[in-house]
């Protein structure tokens, strides 16, 4: 078998007492769709802050194409090819939307203070290419209209895709899309759902936060259930809907006389 | 209206405790040999009547806006240039200005040389601090020590070295200035708005501490430096031509170097991290590399700020590093623009001539006929006295700018792009 894209092992985040995360394995294929899903504080968008170096977890490791990068700061990763979007937005406001897509292709500008300065052609020619490239990921959210407008005054749906646009921009081999249909409604999460798939079609894994089940069972190849951060199943959208540890964790136990 | 309620009750507050101090006067009291409070009238009609020009030119702001409001004559005159013009006309322009400028050395009086000349190096120095609390949101309130250290490298130099001319002075200060920025920005790194403030505060006074009592730095005497390393007369100019056009060239550079990073993808990466932070990192901006780049860059030009003034005046002494002078050029930035380079340029420029204005202003009026009988005596006593109330009218502006244009006079000029594209 091939090395995962993304390997996880034993990956535990603690919080003074509170354990967030603990112990969880997790195999992302390339290419693939995986979920996690879980109930409301079940340690999933910890899950990934510890991937995506925001935290440093306690103990076990990330192997990402691999390499072990478990602890290295998010920067680093983004250069080993992972990118993600935020649960609660996080662009950058006050700057247009085509520059929050240049911002994120910082990692491919080999930068040197004599042509930057006087504008060589070189890098005037790679000035314009990050544009294009820039503006071609925009086209590929459907925002390529809305390049010249500040991005703090997008409508909600529109962020969203903005933040998935600056992530792909980073050239990522894995995206981790934290909850993309959040407050969405039923047209909008079939136009992420169409999304997502168009992105698996560029050759990405995706791995997807998201409480929306309908998008998670329609996309997902592999499923991940987390509950108070203790990984409860995992497997593919079918046998996840039967196991009985899931649905006790979603709907409580049933009350039998 | 609610919104204001706070504010207003501030302000009343505030009045209602000094209002009566300013009815009253102390006295001597031989009798008793102490001092005693007294009535005084006339004190508090003298405030009122020094205050009133600003009270006017308030009035004629408010008409202005409001008027505006009223007739839109703003846009009428924007509308006479068409939208796609513009870019192109505004670099016409800003090419303009350096001959502009540079020729001001031939009519400008040695008076009026050496006053531009400070305005120059003030303008320099907003410049730099834009970068870190403009560009990159890092709030640095030590940033006068920058300019000291610049000032005292230069004046240590020619000290020391038997030639060491203000020009070799130059990219000294600016590399050597570039790494004190870097050493500060180290242990700075992981502080965050009001935080970091201190820190750089607690650098800024321990400098100027060192400065005022190490024997080589002069201590509270200063230097005073050797005729054959500051600005001498040559080229058929005298010496306040030659100062004002080398800080004007030194300008014009700054401007060019700091625009150039600043529309480059530093640039955008520096206004990435002061948007926030966690993104700019999560899609590979090196956080760490990029702020000490912003701070070793913003030192590096307040030392060669440092090194013009010493240079221009031939003395340097511990008062460059004063924190009123980082407040100074703080609220320059302010007032122009956080993250606008010419915003910056403009509020040096305002807040460095309108006080010196105030004060020559009254004897201009005097000396002309048509003035003197146009206004009446009172405000021309007013405006040479309202210079000494410029920390009070500073306070005002920064308060009515803050509720009224929290992005500065010229603002961002993203917004204004976008205005052209919609």
């Amino acid at each position: 078998m091939s090395t995962p894209l993304l390997e996880t092992q034993g990956l535990t985040k603690t919080f003074g007492g509170l354990k967030a995360v603990q112990g969880v394995d997790l195999r992302v294929e390339a290419n693939r769709i995986v979920s996690v899903i879980g109930p409301n504080g079940a340690g999933k968008t910890t899950f990934f802050n510890c991937l995506s170096g925001i935290y440093r977890p306690d103990a076990g490791t990330i192997t990402l194409a691999g390499r072990d990068v478990t602890g290295r700061p998010p920067h680093q990763l983004c250069r080993q090819g992972l990118a993600r979007t935020f649960q609660n937005i996080r662009l950058f406001p006050e700057m247009t939307v085509l520059e929050n897509v240049l911002v994120a292709q910082f990692r491919h500008r080999v930068l040197s203070p004599v042509p930057l300065l006087l504008r060589s052609p070189a890098y005037r020619e790679s000035e314009e290419k990050n544009c294009a490239e820039a503006l071609e990921f925009l086209d590929f959210v459907e925002l390529g209209a809305r390049a010249r407008n500040i991005a703090g005054n997008l409508a909600y749906g529109q962020q969203r895709r903005l933040e998935i646009a600056r992530a792909l921009a980073t050239q990522p081999k894995l995206l981790l899309l934290d909850e993309p249909a959040a407050g969405m409604n039923p047209q909008e999460t079939a136009g992420m759902i169409a999304l997502i798939s168009r992105i698996r079609e560029r050759g990405l894994a995706v791995l997807l936060i998201e409480h929306h089940m309908k998008l998670v069972m329609a996309i997902s190849d592999d499923i991940l259930v987390l509950d108070h951060g203790i990984p409860i199943a995992h497997g593919a959208p079918e046998a996840i809907r039967q196991d009985p540890a899931v649905i006790k964790a979603y709907l409580g136990e049933e009350i039998t006389a | 209206m609610a919104r204001w309620r706070p504010y207003l009750l501030g302000l009343l507050g505030i009045a209602a405790i000094t209002f009566p101090f300013l009815w009253l006067k102390l006295a001597p009291d031989f009798d008793r040999n102490t001092m005693r409070v007294e009535w005084a009238p006339a004190h508090g009609l003298q405030f009122f009547s020094d205050l009133s020009p600003a009270f006017l030119v308030a009035l004629l702001i408010w008409l202005g806006s409001w008027s505006n409001r009223r007739w839109q004559w703003q846009a009428r005159i924007a509308s006479v240039i068409p939208a796609q013009r513009r870019p192109a006309l505004a670099r016409y322009a800003k090419c303009a200005v350096i001959p502009l400028v540079l020729s001001g050395a031939f009519f400008l009086s040695p008076g009026d040389l050496s006053l531009f000349t400070n305005v120059g190096i003030f303008m320099i120095l907003a410049l730099g601090l834009n970068i870190t609390v403009g560009m990159t949101g890092l709030l640095v309130l030590g940033y006068a020590a920058f300019y000291a250290f610049g000032a005292y490298v230069f004046a240590m130099g020619q000290q020391e070295l038997p030639w060491f001319p203000w020009w070799l002075a130059v990219p000294f200060a600016f590399l050597l200035g570039g790494g004190a920025g870097y050493l500060l920005g180290l242990p700075c790194l992981r502080l965050r708005g009001d935080y970091l403030a201190i820190v750089t505060l607690g650098f800024g006074e321990a400098f100027l501490q060192l400065i005022r009592n190490l024997p080589i730095t002069g201590a509270d005497q200063g230097i005073i430096l050797k005729t054959s390393a500051i600005f001498r007369p040559g080229l058929d100019l005298d010496k306040h031509q030659v100062a004002f056009v080398i800080t004007a060239v030194m300008l014009f550079v700054a401007v060019f170097l700091v625009e150039r990073i600043h529309r480059s993808p530093v640039g955008r990466a520096w206004i990435a991290i002061r948007e926030n932070e966690v993104a700019a990192a999560s899609v590979g901006v090196p956080v760490v590399q990029m702020k000490l780049l912003a701070f070793s860059l913003s030192a590096a030009i307040a030392a060669v700020a440092g090194v013009l003034y010493g240079a221009k005046d031939g003395f340097v002494s511990p008062a460059l590093g004063e924190f009123q002078l980082s407040i100074t050029v703080l609220a320059m930035v302010i007032l122009g623009g956080l993250g606008n380079s010419y915003g910056a340029l403009l509020g040096a420029a305002l807040l460095y001539l309108v006080p010196e204005y105030l004060k020559l202003l009254p004897s201009t009026i005097q000396q002309s006929p048509t003035l003197n009988a146009a206004i009446p005596s009172f405000m021309t006593d007013a405006l040479g006295n309202l210079a000494d109330y410029r920390f009070l009218l500073f306070g005002a502006v920064m308060v009515i700018m803050m509720l009224y244009r929290p992005q500065g006079l010229l603002g961002s000029s993203r917004r204004k792009e976008e205005m052209l594209h919609r």
